[in-house]
């Protein structure tokens, strides 16, 4: 974990400015204070704020940037997002009319505003007919739709931060993403704050359920329901959020958590 | 803020009217004074509060040569407002960052207070902050700094902050191997 950096005043206070472990950079014209001119310890508490996309984009900027970001990187691969494969809206209960189940390509939803807007699309045609079979180490897993019986499966690696793709024979396996959660909650409750969901106990017992738990570890579970959509809702801030898409296409099961291989090389410590 | 002593005044007098004084004046590393309320300085800054417990506060002006007269006027003018402002909730409560510790968030007044500030005035101000040990302030200049990083390429950070780019042409390379999307400004 990153120092906290609360003994700022005091080590001011004592070795006045404090001494950078690297020499500093050259004053500026007049004496204006620049950023190139804060020292280390100042750079690293304010780009300790920045979400680990802004942060990395940051680092970029020059190299006493980089050093001071490798100082305050997160210690958890960061979550950029969510990939999965739309789906169409399931018709409402009790309709029996099968729904269509037409498949398409998986989709990315970035984090947050800082999230950048990963594509697995690297070249024009290369996701189509693939469908995700996992999601690890910064590597998204595709598998031919629907998958070929004979031949041992071909597996298509893409890593979409860094835009490579590469295929590779084996047995698709998938990555060992089990976690416990151990907390209570009234779901009568929360699912009470919905208000398209039916009244009536058990039928709205029979027509939702939790289906996943966020593999990034955001707290964050899964429920899905029977026509009337998915919805992510977080266990510490209680939020409960329908998840649509804009076209009316609903998002579709596996949420497939996308964080970064980490540590990044270039982010390593050198000095 | 800027004081003007009275020449007239008796030294005896002066020094016996210090220990009931309720302000401290302060001196840039231009000459000029400024006043600011005790109790305010002693709660805001760790440094000056020490200065105060200590003794070392000269009535003439304690000298900060370390902090310039623009700076200061920033500084004296957060330790007024600040004593003015009754504390919210959002002082209290914090958001959780994605890295590591959670910041306060700043309130309306204390963001609407960095936001008129220029680059070299702001900068000036973090590091007056951070030589005062004023925490919160710190906070709030910190803030608005990393605000202004938020969403940007790398490109579009250097130009903000004019950084000079010393990273090669083979270094980025190799960089993008690894980290495509932070490059485009997307």
């Amino acid at each position: 974990m990153a120092p906290k950096g609360r003994c700022r005043g005091r080590k001011a206070r004592t070795i006045p400015p404090p001494a950078a472990a690297h020499p500093p950079p050259p004053p500026s014209v007049e004496g204006v204070v620049t950023v190139a001119d804060l020292t280390e310890e100042l750079l690293r508490s304010i780009l300790r704020r920045l979400a680990p996309a802004d942060l990395l984009r940051a680092a970029l900027a020059c190299h006493h940037w980089r050093r001071a970001a490798s100082r305050v990187l997160p210690r958890a691969p960061p979550l950029l997002g969510y990939f999965f494969h739309p789906q169409n809206t399931v018709k409402l209960p009790p309709s029996l009319e099968p729904t269509d189940k037409t498949h398409y390509s998986a989709v990315f939803v970035p984090l947050n505003a800082a999230s950048p807007r990963l594509s697995l699309d690297l070249a024009p045609t290369a996701a189509r007919g693939l469908s995700i079979q996992d999601v690890h180490l910064g590597l998204v897993l595709l598998l031919h739709h629907p998958r070929p019986q004979s031949l041992l499966p071909r597996i298509l690696a893409i890593d979409p931060a860094s835009r490579r793709r590469r295929a590779v024979r084996g047995e698709g396996r998938r990555s060992d993403r089990g976690w416990v959660m151990e907390r209570e909650m009234c779901m009568i409750k929360v699912l009470d704050t919905v208000p398209r969901l039916p009244k009536d106990t058990k039928w709205r017992m029979a027509c939702t359920w939790l289906s996943d738990i966020d593999y990034a570890r955001t707290g964050k579970v899964f429920v899905k329901t029977w026509g009337y959509g998915l919805y992510s809702f977080d266990t510490e801030t209680g939020k409960l959020e329908c998840l649509m898409m804009t076209d009316g296409k609903e998002y579709g099961d596996p949420m497939y958590a996308y964080t970064l291989s980490w540590p990044l090389e270039f982010l390593a410590p050198r000095d | 803020m800027e004081v003007d002593k009275g020449k007239g005044e008796a030294e005896e007098t002066r020094k016996v009217a210090e220990a009931d004084r309720d302000t401290v004046t302060l001196k840039s590393s231009d000459g000029k004074l400024f006043e600011v309320s005790k109790e305010a300085a002693a709660r805001l800054s760790t440094v000056l509060a020490g200065m105060i417990a200590g003794g070392s506060i000269d009535d003439n002006g304690t000298d900060l040569k370390q902090i310039g007269s623009e700076a200061l006027e920033n500084v004296v003018d957060y330790c007024n407002k600040h004593a003015n402002s009754i504390p919210s909730a959002a002082l209290i409560s914090s958001s959780i960052s994605f890295n590591t510790a959670p910041f306060k968030e700043p309130e309306e007044w204390e963001r609407k207070f960095v936001d008129r500030l220029s680059h070299d005035a702001l900068f000036d101000l973090v590091e007056a902050a951070n030589f005062l040990g004023m925490e919160r302030l710190l906070d709030v200049t910190c803030h608005k700094i990393s605000e202004m990083m938020k969403g940007k390429s790398p490109d579009q950070i250097r130009e903000v902050f004019n950084i000079k780019n010393d990273y090669t042409k083979e270094e980025l390379e190799e960089i993008r191997q690894e980290l495509a999307w932070a490059f485009y400004d997307d």
